[in-house]
Order: structure tokens, then C-alpha cells, then sequence
């Protein structure tokens, strides 16, 4: 190639750039950071809004003095801060449950490991009013039990303590454990079992040989966990109403359904909160490289077999695991179903306690089947198009090298950051003044959009790492045969990617069916969710038909969460990417 | 809830074949309003082409207000939960932008600005049914209004507000008869009251306290909020649970929902008291109807302005909300006693705008400096 000097550049280098910036990759990173920056520049741009209501766009930094002087501001900062404490509980928890389930490979194992999914796919809301019956300070079930022996109750689900109790039981610990257990799998049994034929007791291997080799995949499951647990909405919202406003996303909730609403406000803090999430976003993905490399390095998968542990402790392990996970979910999830028999929800000082009139209240509404519709509508509507849009950003990716392929790694990691409320504000905003979004306003177009964002970042680390583990001859014998990137993917790469898209599909699914956050803004009129329906019924007290409808949507979260468990047992290592949910 | 709304293709089709079934009499004559207008029933074939009317509401109204409206008028209609936070920050933030996805919103006091700065449609002169705009359907004489102009948010409920809820078995209901007898050293610590600091200032807890700011004063306000209150909530039923259970024997803030809920249930321990020296306030609840100017289907949006407004609406709504209407021929409904205003008596209208905007101000700096101590 003959190359000729300009102003100093190659002239080779120049029309690499210049193919740089026109060619499909380009495109492609254009295209990536439309959803991933673009609700960042929305929420910027309404927080220098200062206008009256009906008024053009005003630009000014009133709001921003607004929320800096408040002293409400570093309040809710430090709880929200303060409540992340669940996340170093639940990684010692997680990694003490996914241990016994890898590696001591304790009775009932495979139970233990289902029953994470299953709260994985548990539906947040209605779980809450299990926990409720079980430690309300005035009802609880378990507060009734100590009172019994003559001591002071000691639980209130109400308080900062249970709203911790709460995410740890039913979302930190079983979704901790999902991620870490693949990276116990593909540990090399060689160290361990030396250690314990050389005479180190469990507790010493543990500590000396397992925690240093994983540490990497357990800080990494931390930070990913941390940035969850900072943009917690709805359980926040729902037992933190004794302490208004007391958690970063329940104070911009509060902002934004204030009478007028204060945008602006709730915009500039927004912006603030996303500063923060986007830097530990940014970390994060930077550690997902990292971890990648050094697992590279180890020679990971070379293990998995168990090593050799005594039968007590195994057994002892056993009963320890299954009383805390039949504690943490089978006890609230049966509380669920117990509620919604209820005549009055936690009130048991009554003639007539239980009743079958809330289940025929609730199934013979008219607003029901709506609701079911709806419910399955977004959930496909969702879950379809999402999987097959998220492989095939995974398969673009995997095409770009160097600074490109970084910038997109960041780009898909950014919505992590994006907590589900302020997302849908986003949303909002966009599908009320963007030209082209208008038309998709009052449509469910805008939800299905909100909720594709929120879940890009798992969808297409899924797809990601299912396509590293797949073996590339067949789709190098047909680029090779003369068929395009696209035919190959679709003729090639697609079918070879069906389990984990199927995977990726189950999870859009049930993410879109029990979501509450993202959707609570840009719902059309009409368009109500079994989630959203019940984030109602418990918001106007009616407990007892929220039971009702929590209950329906956990047995579809269970159907969802055993296929998902089969599918996941199938794919292997690509549970790991699943777990980052946390 | 009852309709789709999404599939607006396939609705408006719904409408227009509704419509020339109408027309062609295959469908029944409805029994209501007694004698329709030609101008009525052009409206509602109208209202009926345009596939229905969307309404952003009280979740609590249910499938007995929309079965009324379509048993009615033939109008499909889609209800829409509007009551809370999303769905008045929907409700400002569509209709300040021009981009209505609702025709009808039934709220709180909340829009007096989109009023004034016209992104509201004049209520007043859609009305065309007598029996809504004869004044004699109406206690005083007329129908009420909150804003100044009486055009543009009617209010049809009232119902007396800052009564006082005890456990009976716990506090005698003889010895709380006036407001002073709330702060009695024996209620030091026991009231429970809902959250005044509720973000938008607009909860009961709120609402009380900006009356007990008028109606007794700073002082008598410091001291409440200084030795009396034990607990404030932002959740309605809590308040009515720990009394009902003697965690906290008297409440303020409370709904006569949730009381109502307990009763209902077997609960007879709660005792609702109207204190005998100042009678509370009226608050007209979630009853507020306003239209923006962009609401999509207008015809449908002036029927059903129409018929919530008349006694068919009315009754259904009142019973809805178990709450009296301001109509004269819609009584002995399913709400309780406690609510009616007494004749006679003067009660403060804290959702008349002129209220909002010439004495709320002063009461809000008060309650501020208040929780500021």
C-alpha cells in the first residue's frame, strides 16, 4: 500500500480514521449509545429547566440550588449510602451458601440453588407484604412469638433494619449466590484437595485456599450488587412510609408526583445520583475486564469435581442452608398466599379471620383479565424482540477490537447505573418532547424501550458470554462459503445460541412482568400490569388484594424460574452472567 | 381497565361500528338521562364514533362506576389509576405539553394553574344536561366550583374532614369533645397522626394541620406536635390499625375508607368524633374533575363531564368513595353519618382556591416553623 505524507499523518492512518468513522462499527457504537447516554442528556437537559408549567424551556440552575441547599439532600444520600449495608452481609451469606452448594456439594444442593432462582424471580412487591405479616411491630407473626415468651418484640419491617432485612432475604443473598457459584465451579479442585489431604481443617481451606482464588469474582458480584442496592425504589417505598422521603430514588419519586410536580428538582437530583451510579458503573466494567483476564490466566476450568469434605460437615451444612433459605423465602412466600385469605390483612383478633372472597373479588373483576392481558402482552412484547436485539449486539461486539470494543463494553454496562425510576422519568420526558417519540406516546412502545434499556446490560453479557463458549467453525466454513455477517448469524450463529436466548428471553420476561419501577411513568392509560396493579392495591392499603395478585404473578414466577433453572443448568458457566443481576 | 387502550385502531373502529349500530337502532334506547335532547344524543353518538373516554382516576372506583357510565350512556370508557403520585405527575406533565392520552381527570385540589394559565378546557359550558345545571339540584343553590371563574373544576363531594378517631375501649369518647381536650397530659404521647411532610404537602396529615393552624393556632399546634404525637405515618390504614389495636388510641388524618374497612370486618372498637366547638373542614377528597384542552376525544370527555355530574354519576361515584355529594337528590348513600356536613354550621373550604392562595400561604409558614422545632 503506498502511503504519502500529510501534515505528518500516514495517509494510511488518515483513511483508517476516515473508515473508522464511516464504517458499520461506527454505526453500530452510534447506535449503542442512543439508549445508553441518551436518557443521561434528557434528565441533564430538565434539570436546567426552569420554566413555569406550559412554558418553552428556560434555562437556569434554580433547581440545582434547590436540592444542593436542601439538608435533605446529604440525608437521604447517607441512608441510601447506609442501607447498602446489606451488600458485605449478603456476599458472606452468598458465598457460604454457593460453597456448600459447589463445593462441599451438600444434600439437597441442587433444591438450595433452585430455590435462589426462584427468589430471583420473585416478585418484589407483593413479597414484601409476606414479611409484613410475619414482622409488622404491631401484627408480626414473629413478633406475636417472642411476645409470647414475655420478651419485647423485637422485629419492625417498617424501619431501615427490616427494608435491609427485606432486600438480603428475597434479592441480595440468592442472587449473590447465583453469581458466585459458577465461579466456584470453575475453580481447580487440585489446591483445595491438597490442603485437605495436607491436614488443613474446612474452615482454614476456606479461608486460606477458596476465598483468595474466587475473590475476584466476589468483589466484582459486590460492586455490581452495591449499585443495585444504592437505586432500590419500590420496597423502599413501600415500608419507608414512616420516614417520608428517605432514600435518594423515594425523594425523587416524591419530587416527581408532587402537586404540581417539581421536574426539575427531581431531574438535578437525578443527575447527582446518577454521577455517582454512573462512576461505580464505570468501576464495574472496568472490573468485568479485569476478572476476565485474570480468570484467563489461571487456567480456569480445569476443576468442579467435589473435594473431599467430611459427611458431617456436609450434612450439618445441609440443615444450615436449608432452615436460612426456608426462613428467607419459603416462609415469607407462604405468608403471601397465607394473606390473601385474610378478611382484614395482619388483623387476627376477629370472629371470622379467613375468607375466600378476596381471590373471587380479584379474579372476578373486569380489571383482572386486563391485567393478565397486559401483563403477558408486555412480557412477550418484550421478552421476543429484546433476546434477539441483544444477540445481536453481543455478535456485533464481538467484532470490534481495542478502543472500540472498550467503548462498547462501557456503553452496554451504562444502564446498570440507570435506577428504574429515574429511568422512567427518562422515558417520559422523551416520549413528551422528542418530535419522533411523540407518536409512540400513550403506546406501550415507550415501556417496552424503558424496560430493553434497563435489562441490556445482563441480556447481552448473557449472549456475550454464550457466544465466547461457542466453537466458531461453522460460522467461519460459511463466512468462508461466501454468506454475509447477518445470513451467518441468522443461519448459523442463532440456532447454535437458542438455549441462552431462550435464557435471555425468560429473563426479559420476567423482569418485564414483575417490574413495577421503569413502567410506573409511561404505562398508557389502561395498560396495567399484574405488578403495577398490586404496587396500587398495597399504595391504597388494600392489602388483602394485593396478596391475591402477588400470589398469582409468584406462581407465574415460578413456572418462569424452573424453565429458567433447567435452561441454566444446560448452559453452564453462563449463569455467571445471570448472577451480575445482583 | 376495562378497555384497551393501546389497540387505538381497533377501538375507534369498535366506536364506529357502535356508532352505526346505534344509528340503525340495533342497539337498545337507554334509559337514561329521562328525556335526551337531540343535541344530547348527537353528542353521545359522537362521543361513541370516537371510541369511548379515558379516565385518569381513583383506583377505588372500580367496575360498579364503569359498568354505571356504560349502562348510561353506551359510551365505552377506560379507567385509569390517577390518584397517585404517577398518576398526577402524568396528569400535569401530558396536559402542560398538549400531549393528553386521557380525556377526564378526577383528582385533588391540584390544578389551579393549568386553569389559569388556560391548559384546561372550560367545564362550564359543555354542560348541557338540565339536571346538572339546574342549581336546584344542588345544596346551596349551585353547583360548587374551586376555581374563582366556576368554569373550569367543579367540586360535586364534600364531606367534613378532622375528625377525631378513638378506640373506645381504651379512651372515653365523653372526654374528647373538644379540640382542647386533645391535649390533656392523659394523651401525652398517644395521638398518631398521618405525615404532614408528605412531598406536594397535600396528605391529610397536612391538610389537619393547616386547619388546626387556622381554627386554634400556633401555640395550640406547638403543643400538639411538642407532648401529644407519638407517631406520624404517611400510610392511611396504619393509622386506623394501631388504633383499632390500642397501639395509639386516638388519630388524626385518618379515611373513612379504611375505618369503614374495619367496621365492616367485624371491628367495633373505633369511635369517630366531630369535636363540638370547631366542626373540621370540608375537603372535596379525590372528586375534582378537570379536562385538558388536548384531551383526545372531546365529545367523549363532554358525556362524560355530563354524567358524572348528574345524580346516575353521582350516585355511582359517591358510592364509590363513600363520600356525600353536594347533590340534593342523592342521599342515603353508603358513606357514613360522620361525613355530612351539619346544617347550620360553617365549615372552611380549604379546596376553594381563593383559600389556596390568600390564607394556605400563612398556615403553611406556620406549619413549617412547627416541624421545624
Amino acid at each position: 500500500m503506498q502511503t504519502t505524507e500529510s501534515a505528518g499523518f500516514p495517509a494510511s492512518r488518515v483513511s483508517r480514521a476516515v473508515r473508522g468513522i464511516l464504517g458499520w462499527r461506527s454505526a453500530f457504537l452510534v447506535l449503542l449509545a442512543v439508549p445508553a447516554l441518551g436518557p443521561v442528556g434528557v434528565i441533564l437537559a430538565q434539570s436546567f429547566d426552569t420554566s413555569g408549567l406550559g412554558e418553552p424551556f428556560r434555562f437556569g440552575v434554580g433547581a440545582w440550588r434547590a436540592v444542593l441547599g436542601a439538608p435533605e439532600t446529604l440525608s437521604t444520600f447517607t441512608t441510601s449510602l447506609l442501607l447498602t449495608v446489606r451488600v458485605p452481609a449478603g456476599l458472606a451469606i452468598g458465598f457460604a451458601i454457593a460453597w456448600a452448594v459447589v463445593r462441599l456439594r451438600v444434600p439437597g444442593h441442587q433444591v438450595f440453588e433452585y430455590l435462589c432462582w426462584f427468589a430471583y424471580f420473585l416478585p418484589t412487591v407483593p413479597m414484601v407484604s409476606g414479611w409484613v405479616l410475619l414482622m409488622d411491630r404491631d401484627f408480626g407473626l414473629l413478633n406475636a412469638a417472642v411476645a409470647g415468651l414475655g420478651l419485647p418484640a423485637p422485629f419492625d419491617i417498617r424501619s431501615p433494619g427490616g427494608i435491609v432485612w427485606v432486600h438480603l432475604s428475597l434479592q441480595t443473598v440468592p442472587l449473590l449466590t447465583i453469581l458466585m457459584i459458577p465461579a466456584l465451579r470453575l475453580l481447580d479442585r487440585t489446591p483445595e484437595d491438597a490442603a485437605l489431604v495436607a491436614g488443613a481443617r474446612p474452615a482454614r481451606v476456606l479461608g486460606r485456599v477458596v476465598l483468595p482464588l474466587v475473590a475476584p469474582a466476589i468483589l466484582l458480584a459486590g460492586l455490581a450488587s452495591w449499585i443495585k442496592a444504592l437505586e432500590a425504589f419500590e420496597v423502599e417505598q413501600l415500608l419507608g412510609e414512616r420516614v417520608a422521603s428517605f432514600v435518594v430514588s423515594t425523594r425523587i419519586y416524591g419530587m416527581v408526583s408532587s402537586e404540581p410536580p417539581r421536574m426539575a428538582e427531581a431531574m438535578a437530583l437525578s443527575m447527582i445520583f446518577l454521577l455517582l451510579l454512573l462512576g461505580l458503573g464505570l468501576l464495574y466494567s472496568r472490573a468485568l475486564r479485569w476478572r476476565g483476564q485474570g480468570a484467563a490466566n489461571r487456567g480456569e476450568g480445569s476443576g468442579g469435581a467435589r473435594p473431599s469434605y467430611g459427611t458431617l460437615l456436609r450434612r450439618s451444612v445441609s440443615v444450615a442452608v436449608g432452615l436460612y433459605l426456608a426462613i428467607t423465602i419459603l416462609l415469607p412466600f407462604g405468608m403471601l398466599v397465607m394473606g390473601s385469605f385474610m378478611k382484614l390483612f395482619g388483623f387476627f383478633a376477629l370472629d371470622q379471620v379467613w375468607t375466600t372472597s378476596n381471590w373471587s373479588r380479584v379474579l372476578g373483576s373486569a380489571s383482572f383479565g386486563a391485567s393478565l392481558r397486559a401483563t403477558l402482552t408486555l412480557g412477550l412484547a418484550t421478552a421476543l424482540p429484546g433476546a434477539l436485539l441483544f444477540g445481536l449486539i453481543a455478535a456485533g461486539m464481538a467484532r470490534l477490537r481495542g478502543p472500540q470494543a472498550a467503548a462498547a463494553s462501557v456503553l452496554v454496562w451504562l444502564p446498570w447505573a440507570f435506577p428504574g425510576i429515574i429511568l422512567g422519568v427518562a422515558i417520559l420526558e422523551v416520549s413528551l418532547t422528542f418530535p419522533g417519540m411523540r407518536m409512540l406516546h400513550g403506546t406501550i412502545a415507550p415501556l417496552i424501550l424503558g424496560l430493553l434499556i434497563r435489562d441490556l446490560p445482563i441480556g447481552v453479557h448473557v449472549m456475550r458470554n454464550a457466544l465466547a463458549e461457542t466453537d466458531s467453525t461453522m460460522a467461519d466454513a460459511a463466512r468462508i462459503s461466501g454468506a454475509g455477517w447477518l445470513r451467518t448469524f441468522l443461519r448459523i450463529s442463532l440456532p447454535l445460541q437458542m438455549p441462552a436466548l431462550t435464557l435471555v428471553f425468560l429473563i426479559l420476561f420476567a423482569g418485564a412482568i414483575r417490574d413495577v419501577g421503569t413502567i410506573l411513568l409511561v404505562a398508557p392509560p389502561g395498560f396495567q400490569t399484574l405488578s403495577l396493579q398490586t404496587f396500587n392495591y398495597i399504595s391504597n392499603s388494600q392489602f388483602e388484594m394485593a396478596t391475591v395478585l402477588g400470589t398469582i404473578v409468584a406462581l407465574l414466577a415460578l413456572a418462569v424460574s424452573v424453565l429458567a433453572h433447567l435452561l441454566g443448568r444446560r448452559l453452564g458457566s453462563v449463569r455467571s452472567a445471570v448472577g451480575t443481576r445482583a | 381497565m376495562n378497555t384497551d387502550r393501546f389497540g387505538l385502531i381497533g377501538r375507534r373502529a369498535l366506536g364506529a361500528a357502535s356508532a352505526c349500530l346505534l344509528l340503525l337502532g340495533a342497539i337498545p334506547a337507554l334509559a337514561w338521562p329521562d328525556s335526551p335532547s337531540d343535541e344530547w344524543q348527537a353528542l353521545v353518538e359522537a362521543a361513541t364514533a370516537e371510541g369511548g373516554v379515558t379516565v385518569l382516576a381513583n383506583a377505588n372506583l372500580g367496575d360498579d362506576f364503569i359498568a354505571a357510565f356504560s349502562a348510561d350512556t353506551g359510551v365505552p370508557i377506560t379507567l385509569s389509576v390517577g390518584e397517585h403520585g404517577e398518576g398526577r405527575a402524568r396528569f400535569y406533565r401530558e396536559t402542560e405539553t398538549g400531549q393528553a392520552t386521557f380525556d377526564a381527570f378526577i383528582g385533588g385540589r391540584s390544578s389551579y394553574e393549568l386553569a389559569d394559565k388556560g391548559l384546561l378546557t372550560a367545564i362550564a359550558p359543555l354542560l348541557i344536561l338540565p339536571e346538572v345545571t339546574d342549581g336546584a339540584n344542588w345544596r346551596d343553590g349551585a353547583m360548587p366550583w374551586i376555581d374563582p371563574a366556576k368554569t373550569y373544576l367543579p367540586m360535586p363531594i364534600g364531606y367534613v374532614s378532622a375528625f377525631v378517631l378513638i378506640n373506645k375501649d381504651v379512651i372515653d369518647p365523653a372526654s374528647v369533645r373538644v379540640w382542647d381536650d386533645l391535649l390533656s397530659p392523659d394523651l401525652a404521647g398517644r395521638i398518631a397522626m398521618h405525615d404532614p411532610t408528605v412531598p406536594g404537602g397535600t396528605g391529610a396529615g397536612a391538610s389537619v394541620s393547616l386547619f388546626l393552624a387556622e381554627a386554634k393556632g400556633q401555640a395550640y399546634l406547638e403543643t400538639l406536635y411538642g407532648t401529644q404525637f407519638g407517631e406520624t405515618t404517611a400510610d392511611y390504614r396504619q393509622l386506623v390499625d394501631w388504633v383499632a389495636r390500642g397501639t395509639y388510641p386516638v388519630a388524626l388524618g385518618t379515611r373513612a375508607l379504611d375505618i369503614e374497612r374495619y367496621r365492616a370486618e367485624g371491628v367495633d372498637n373505633l369511635a369517630v368524633l366531630n369535636m363540638q366547638d370547631v366542626p373540621g373542614y370540608i375537603s372535596g377528597g379525590t372528586s375534582i374533575m378537570a379536562i385538558p384542552a388536548s384531551a383526545p376525544n372531546k365529545a367523549a370527555a363532554q358525556v362524560f363531564a355530563n354524567w358524572f355530574l348528574s345524580r346516575s354519576g353521582q350516585t355511582a361515584f359517591a358510592r364509590a368513595a363513600r363520600a356525600p355529594s353536594f347533590r340534593t337528590d342523592v342521599t342515603g348513600g353508603d358513606w357514613p353519618e360522620y361525613l355530612n356536613p351539619e346544617p347550620g354550621r360553617v365549615y372552611i373550604n380549604q379546596y376553594d382556591q381563593n383559600w389556596a392562595e390568600t390564607v394556605e400561604p400563612a398556615l403553611r409558614t406556620v406549619l413549617d416553623d412547627v416541624l421545624s422545632k
